[in-house]
């Protein structure tokens, strides 16, 4: 988190007893407050004090996080559980939602998905304006969700992709009923210069709307594939599947 | 004008399967269920509707150069 709160924060970290020191310790802690910010319980955020998720399945971890959440609750007087709440996904007011599933890793439904909302400038859908006719788009202006399509997790690459290269093309599909329609398609190059350095070469296909009075901004729907190049410490460099749905936002 | 419409039926057909590979690809709510639960976007959010509703905070911390668990890169 990243507001005045991290002092607060840190203070969990420091004085309750939850973080062993520093040869012990893992780089998630979790913490029960009562109503008024009070600690009540804490916990580590593997099971059995390990500092990684290896050797413990997903259902091991769900069942750890839900044991030590009942530890916390005892010691509270909570209210009764008003019906959970309705889906809540990332967003933002203009923009695109990135959602990045990859396949190969831990338990066999993959790693978790990553959901992020990223806004983008008026500017930035000037790019996929209506085409009249088949035009070339260079993959660099579609960064903003690109840039995000990357397994979560791996240590030796936790920022966005640096460097976007290719070209795309973007060609009128029709127009029905007052709704104009383009494809967007082609492969682009995402890399990072991060550890050791990676890159991933995507395929990219996308629906764009165009409703007449909306302006040149489109409704995009699209999907990127790609395989994530990983090295295994027993397969040596492995291949991960990657598939990300992008939907513009709000619309 | 046969060509015409053959074009079109081509473009609509091709607009229609990328649609439908969207739809496959973009995961289901049941998968998202973590996106159920009640997330304050900051902890000045999280103090003001605990100390409001009257109820506990789990506050999960991680500690990491990049990212965010909301989100779910980190």
């Amino acid at each position: 988190m990243r507001d005045p709160g991290d002092e607060e924060i840190r203070k969990l970290w420091d004085n309750t007893g939850v973080v062993p020191n520093r040869e012990r310790r893992t780089n998630i802690y979790v913490f029960i407050l009562d109503s008024q910010a009070r600690f009540v319980h804490g916990f580590g955020g593997f099971p059995d004090g390990a500092i990684n998720p290896s050797g413990h399945s997903s259902s091991q971890a769900a069942k750890y996080f839900r044991g030590e959440i009942e530890k916390g609750l005892r010691k509270l007087t909570v209210p009764d559980v008003q019906a959970p709440p309705s889906l809540r996904l990332p967003d933002v007011e203009s923009g695109a939602r990135v959602f990045v599933r990859t396949r190969g890793i831990g338990d066999r439904r993959g790693a978790p998905i990553v959901v992020e909302a990223v806004s983008m400038k008026s500017e930035e859908w000037d790019v996929l304006a209506h085409p009249s006719a088949q035009a070339s788009v260079d993959a660099k202006k579609l960064s903003p969700w690109l840039r995000q399509i990357y397994p979560p997790g791996f240590n030796e690459h936790l920022y966005p992709w640096e460097r976007i290269e290719g070209t795309l093309s973007l060609a009128p599909a029709g127009e029905k009923e007052g709704i104009r329609w383009a494809i967007l398609r082609g492969e682009a190059d995402l890399s990072t210069s991060e550890g050791s350095g990676r890159s991933m070469k995507v395929s990219v296909e996308a629906v764009l709307r165009y409703s007449t009075g909306e302006g040149k901004r489109p409704s995009m729907r699209a999907v990127v594939e790609g395989k994530y190049p990983r090295d295994d410490e027993f397969r040596g460099e492995i291949l991960l599947p990657v598939q990300s749905a992008v939907e513009s936002r709000p619309r | 004008m046969i060509e015409l419409l053959f074009l079109g039926a081509l473009q609509d057909a091709e607009v229609g399967r990328i649609l439908q590979k969207y739809e496959a690809a973009r995961p289901k709510d049941s998968e998202m269920s973590i996106f159920r639960l009640d997330w304050a976007r900051s902890w000045k959010e999280a103090k003001e509707r605990a100390a409001g509703e009257k109820r506990p905070i789990l506050l999960l911390t991680v500690q990491n150069e990049h990212g965010g668990l909301y989100g779910g890169h980190c």
